[in-house]
Formats: structure tokens, C-alpha cells, sequence
């Protein structure tokens, strides 16, 4: 019984350190803002959403089956009239549950003048499990947080279809092939 | 022996009945079809509400479930659309990040990690 108790705790808690807390100041900054996302997609959501997915239509198929394991999409973007409308301090909470010690990775970190790129992942294995984007410009801010298993290459497969951008992601295995070929 | 015997024939004498019992008699049995035709009636109206009831909550079970999948539908469809929204903001993001990196490679800055 106590066994299964710990499971269920460290099963909640991996659950719950994946999702990253939107910090309270959020809400304030939407006011603000000039143009405001908020995106929430559960898992249940996000089931009802795959159903819409065509799994005939290429793009739709791969969105699927990007989605089909994922647990929880969360954004939260905002564009402002002026620069400065928002501070570090406004995303120093969430950068601080993105410690080491949580389990998250730090694998992409650009700065140049008043924009600053941050990518994270958190891995169980060689499995990426949860994946947070920081984007942040003079006049924009936006936090992605994907919860749950993410391959990196279906992900960048979806660029080109459904108004998403191409963006490419060179997994590990998909770097050594490309060196493997040359 | 004679006393018991007087009891018995006495017990056994053809009584007249009452004054006005064959009236009330067949007043009774006048009666009687009357209210069985009633119970009938009840009986069957009883039948048809619950034959009117039960098809009306078949066609109500129906419309509820129409009406439910439109809902679920409508919700699938804007889950949908925030799927690809998020998607496509997401993929943006990256785009950013990594246009940021490549940028400030070229330009030999230090600030650019990529692990």
C-alpha cells in the first residue's frame, strides 16, 4: 500500500514539475499588452482536439501523432505598444523552476542587446518529457511549456503545414545520420 | 337428543331475505361493469402515457445527444484551432531562438549557448 502510495506521489510530482507555473504577474502584463495569447490545452483538450486532426491529410496526421502522448500545451504570449512594458522580474519565477535540481535542461540560450532566447528541455532518459520556450523582445514576450513525451523531429516535421513556420531541429540520432551519409 | 335435533331444523329453516335486498343487489351489479370499464380505461390511459412518455424520451435522448456531439464537436474544433495556434507559436519561438543563435554565431558573440 505505502508503495503504491510513493508511486502515485512521484508519479504526480514528475507530472507536476514538467508544468511550469505562470507566474501572477501574467494577468497584469495581458492587461497591458496590445495583443494577448493564452493558450491552455489539457489532456483532455488536447484529445478532443487530435479527433479533429485528419490522420489522412499529411500535416494533420503528424500534428496527431505529435499530440497523441502529449499531457499539456500551455502559452502564454504578449505584444505591447511600447518597449519595457515588462521586466525580468517578471519571468525570474519561472526561470527559477527551471533549475537543474528540477529536472530541466538549459539547451539553447541567445542574447543579443534586449532579446534573449531560452529553450529547455526535461528528459527522463534519452526522452524528452517537457519542453519550455522563452522568447523575449523589446516589445514581445512569450513562455511555451509543453508537457509530456515530445519528438523533436515530428515537431520540426510540422513546419511548412497548418501556417507553421519550418524550423530545424537536429535530434541526436538525425545528426549522426546526416554524418553517417557524408 | 329431541333438543339437538329441534337446534338443527331450527338452524336449517328457509329464511325470507331482507326487505329490498334483491334491489340493492342489482343495483350492486349495475354497478360493478361501470367501474371495471373504468379501471379499464384507467388501464389503458395508464398504456398510453407511458407509450407517449417513452417516445418522448427517446426524441428528448435523441436531441440531448445531437446537441451533445455539436457542443463536443464545436469544443473538438476551437481545441483545434488552439492546438494550431500554439503549434505555430511554438515553432515560431524556436525559429526565433535558433535565428538568435546562428545571428550572434556569425557575429562571434559569447552569449549564444546551444547545447
Amino acid at each position: 500500500m505505502k508503495i503504491v502510495v510513493v508511486c502515485i506521489v512521484l508519479a504526480l510530482s514528475t507530472a507536476l514539475a514538467q508544468e511550469i507555473e505562470f507566474p501572477p504577474s501574467f494577468q497584469k502584463l495581458a492587461e497591458k499588452a496590445v495583443e494577448s495569447v493564452d493558450v491552455t490545452l489539457d489532456g483532455a483538450m488536447l484529445k478532443a482536439a487530435s479527433k479533429f486532426l485528419s490522420e489522412k491529410k499529411t500535416e494533420e496526421g503528424e500534428a496527431k501523432k505529435l499530440v497523441s502522448g502529449l499531457k499539456a500545451i500551455r502559452v502564454r504570449s504578449f505584444k505591447f505598444a511600447q518597449e519595457a512594458e515588462y521586466s525580468e522580474a517578471d519571468v525570474a519565477p519561472i526561470r527559477s523552476q527551471l533549475s537543474s535540481s528540477s529536472g530541466w535542461s538549459r539547451v539553447v540560450s541567445a542574447k543579443s542587446g534586449r532579446e534573449n532566447a531560452g529553450v529547455y528541455l526535461r528528459k527522463e532518459g534519452d526522452a524528452v518529457v517537457g519542453l519550455l520556450v522563452l522568447a523575449m523582445e523589446p516589445k514581445e514576450l512569450t513562455v511555451v511549456n509543453i508537457v509530456g513525451p515530445i519528438d523533436l523531429d515530428q515537431l520540426s516535421n510540422l513546419g511548412g503545414s497548418l501556417g507553421i513556420p519550418r524550423v530545424s531541429i537536429k535530434s541526436k540520432e538525425k545528426d549522426q545520420k546526416e554524418k553517417d551519409d557524408e | 337428543m329431541k333438543r339437538m335435533e329441534d337446534e338443527l331444523r331450527q338452524a336449517l329453516q328457509r329464511h325470507s331475505p331482507p326487505e329490498g335486498f334483491a334491489d340493492r343487489l342489482l343495483a350492486k351489479a349495475a354497478r360493478r361493469p361501470a367501474r371495471a370499464e373504468g379501471r379499464r380505461n384507467r388501464r389503458a390511459f395508464g398504456w398510453y402515457a407511458w407509450r407517449w412518455a417513452s417516445v418522448a424520451a427517446v426524441v428528448l435522448a435523441m436531441i440531448a445527444g445531437v446537441r451533445y456531439q455539436r457542443i463536443e464537436a464545436a469544443r473538438g474544433m476551437a481545441a483545434k484551432e488552439q492546438l494550431v495556434l500554439a503549434l505555430r507559436i511554438t515553432a515560431a519561438e524556436l525559429q526565433f531562438a535558433q535565428e538568435k543563435v546562428l545571428e550572434i554565431g556569425r557575429e562571434g558573440h559569447p552569449s549564444a549557448v546551444a547545447h
